[in-house]
């Protein structure tokens, strides 16, 4: 049976079983000329014999790298110019506390819903977990414990929250800057009250909604 | 012999100040007046004469007069900035508060100044919440553990519709109401106006009235001083500090008949000294307002108007351990006594002597 | 007061000096604590208790500490204690330390410590109205 398998073809089955044509050494050794030529058309003639006379090819399988599609990149502004164009700045006219009041109650539905319908008694430690992931644009905060008494008592819309301030709208349509650093806030939410360490939540809201809070060290401001 | 720095630390007392000054009663730029205006808070008056065995009329009746002073309980700390505290009593005299079982090394404590100043003295988290604006205690390290509020209340811009006002009276009242037991005293020059019997209610308020001991000494070991020797001359008198403890040893009821080989103790009165047959001592204890004390210390002057056996007599006052000031606004601490005090020993021919002593936490005295 | 009276001297010319840390001794007022009854200890008992209090904590040159018992009340059982200045965390450490007297349990409680023995005369947190 093996003797079968290795054994040669019978003389004229490759021409009349398989359709291959045998070549004369001649024609095969200009066609591998040929064919390396056109695979590789910068190369010399002298190179390509000295490449197969002396180089070692490794015969491997190579996975072609994918190429990645050269995606055209989202033209925006930098950051930058973002701020040449003022684009974080809320305009004086709109700095009014009414115009916010929607926002807040937005802000609460977004809550609520967020907490099972925030029934009066949920879990706080809930509530807390989901405050803490949550988008606070809307919320109505207040200064509670700061190392600058200034701050102390300032209550208000949050516009806008950065990496490290909060942009609040007050009563009297002042549009304060407070830093997140030594500054306590309270929250207040359907008679929940959560307390907001402002030194440990100095992340964007983005970043915020991934990070996980850990239970560690001490909150003294 | 070279000593590591901890050790070394360990041999050192805490630093304290003890201020000797020798003036005339009668000297035009004398101080001694202003001393003891300055010094607000009193709970301890004393004095001493050798060689007096009953206590003169005027004297007797001067400190029957050292005036009553209030005990109001569980007063908000609002209502000493009303308007109407201000205008009935803060302007209209001089009124001293002080808050009464509170530690300044561990609790919040105030004091009203009969300048009109009210002084807050909170420990860090009380100042965090209270948003008034204040500054650093002098005495706390890296770590600021105590903040120190001043308001004044006479300032002609904190009058009642002033943000200032409207400010300190949201944060008192609102943001962090405090509480605290206060001891008053309230002295009005001239016009009779309501009192703060009638102002506050009947079941907050106390009248008390200063405690008054007397007391003969028999045998009294004095040392003997010369006015102009501050520090005293080998043989011939004692120095100041060697009165100051020596002063302090009667007033502990210290047997001073010790020998210097006794096993108890090896204290004795300083040399050269003086038996007295008898000496007068009387005690007071209250909350005593400065006014008081000066009133005392002149009638003691006047002792000497006629001739006494006596050659000088001391009074000696005593502050609160726990008051935000020593003298004027400076700062007071506790540290390990919080002793701040003064005593004078006046002469016969009333040149005076006063010593102001401070511990640890505490500016020199003026 | 015996002295014969010199000449009365001329009206004194303000002079200040300001002594800074200057005192040798400081005071201390403590109360040793006892369980309820059994034998108090008497005055050199009790300077003797402080003592071996000092012979505990720093040996035998701590026992040679100078300390003076200026008052001692045995009913109280308070006393008024003086020592070197720069041995007051001495006595005080070992008077912290000190837990038994005659076998019993005791303690010292410190009341009260100052540079001055005339500011134990009036502690203003003693201070209780009636």
């Amino acid at each position: 049976m093996e003797g079968l398998l290795y054994g040669r073809l019978p003389a004229g089955a490759a021409e009349e079983e398989l359709g291959a044509q045998p070549q004369g050494s001649e024609e095969a050794k200009a066609f591998v000329n040929a064919f390396l030529k056109r695979s590789m058309p910068k190369m010399k003639d002298e190179a390509i014999q000295d490449m197969l006379t002396r180089k070692a090819v490794v015969l491997e399988h190579y996975f072609k790298k994918k190429k990645k599609g050269n995606r055209k990149k989202t033209k925006g502004f930098t950051a930058k110019q973002r701020r040449e164009l003022r684009l974080f700045e809320i305009e004086p006219e709109q700095q009014r506390y009414a115009i916010f009041l929607p926002l807040h109650e937005l802000w609460k539905q977004y809550i609520r819903d967020l907490c099972y319908g925030l029934k009066p008694d949920a879990q706080p430690q809930m509530v807390q977990g989901k405050l803490l992931k949550a988008d606070l644009h809307g919320a109505i905060v207040t200064v509670t414990k700061s190392k600058c008494p200034s701050y102390v008592g300032i209550t208000g819309i949050i516009l806008q929250e950065m990496k490290h301030v909060f942009k609040i709208i007050t009563k009297e349509d002042k549009l304060k800057v407070v830093p997140k650093l030594n500054n306590v806030f309270s929250l207040e939410i359907d008679g929940f009250i959560s307390y907001i360490y402002g030194s440990k939540f100095q992340l964007r809201a983005s970043e915020r909604s991934a990070k996980k809070f850990k239970l560690k060290g001490t909150i003294d401001l | 012999m070279r000593m590591s720095v901890p050790l070394r630390r360990l041999r050192q007392a805490p630093r304290h100040l003890l201020v000797c000054e020798k003036s005339h009663a009668r000297h035009a730029r004398s101080r001694h007046a202003a001393h003891v205006r300055d010094h607000a808070y009193n709970c301890r008056v004393s004095f001493l004469i050798p060689e007096c065995g009953t206590l003169p009329e005027v004297l007797k009746s001067t400190i029957a007069d050292v005036g009553e002073y209030y005990l109001l309980r569980n007063l908000s700390l609002h209502e000493l900035v009303t308007h109407e505290f201000i205008d009935t009593f803060v302007k209209k005299g001089s009124c001293h508060a002080l808050t009464y079982n509170t530690k300044i090394d561990q609790d919040n404590t105030a004091a009203l100044l009969p300048t009109g100043k009210l002084i807050l003295s909170v420990d860090k988290d009380t100042y965090e919440e209270l948003g008034l604006q204040g500054r650093p205690s002098q005495y706390s390290g890296k770590k600021v553990m105590r903040y120190i509020i001043t308001i004044d209340l006479m300032d002609p811009s904190f009058h009642p519709d002033s943000k200032k006002h409207k400010r300190v009276l949201w944060a008192l009242k609102e943001k962090k109401p405090l509480e605290f037991d206060f001891l008053l005293a309230w002295c009005n020059t001239g016009a009779e106006g309501s009192t703060l019997m009638s102002y506050f209610p009947k079941n907050q308020i106390q009248t008390l009235k200063p405690k008054i001991t007397f007391s003969t000494l028999r045998d009294l070991q004095c040392p003997v001083l010369q006015s102009n020797e501050l520090q005293g001359k080998p043989e011939e008198s004692c120095s100041t500090e060697e009165l100051f403890e020596w002063l302090g040893a009667v007033l502990n009821q210290v047997s001073l008949d010790n020998k210097s080989f006794s096993f108890l103790s090896t204290y004795c009165c300083p040399q050269p000294n003086t038996i007295v047959e008898q000496a007068f001592l009387c005690t007071i204890t209250g909350f005593i307002i400065p006014e008081a004390i000066i009133q005392l210390l002149e009638k003691l002057c006047c002792y000497f108007d006629e001739p006494k056996l006596a050659h000088w007599l001391t009074l000696t006052v005593h502050g609160f351990a726990d008051s935000p000031v020593s003298w004027r606004e400076s700062e007071h601490g506790f540290h390990k006594g919080g002793e701040n005090l003064y005593n004078f020993v006046v002469f016969r021919n009333l040149d005076y002597w006063l010593q102001m002593a401070v511990g640890t936490n505490d500016d020199c005295p003026p | 007061m015996a002295r014969a009276d010199p000449p009365p001297p001329p009206p004194a010319a303000f002079e200040r000096r300001v002594l800074r840390s200057a005192a040798e001794h400081h005071y201390l007022r403590v109360r040793l604590e006892l369980p309820d009854g059994g034998a108090r200890p008497s005055a050199a008992q009790f300077k003797q208790l402080v003592v071996t209090a000092l012979r505990e904590l720093h040996g035998e040159v701590g026992a040679a500490l100078p300390v003076d018992v200026l008052t001692y009340e045995e009913k109280t059982l308070s006393a008024i204690l003086r020592v070197t200045s720069s041995g007051l965390v001495k006595l005080w450490s070992a008077l912290t330390l000190l837990g038994f007297y005659q076998n019993r349990r005791c303690a010292f409680r410190v009341l009260q410590t100052s540079p001055f023995l005339l500011a134990l005369s009036g502690n203003s947190r003693e201070l209780v109205l009636d």
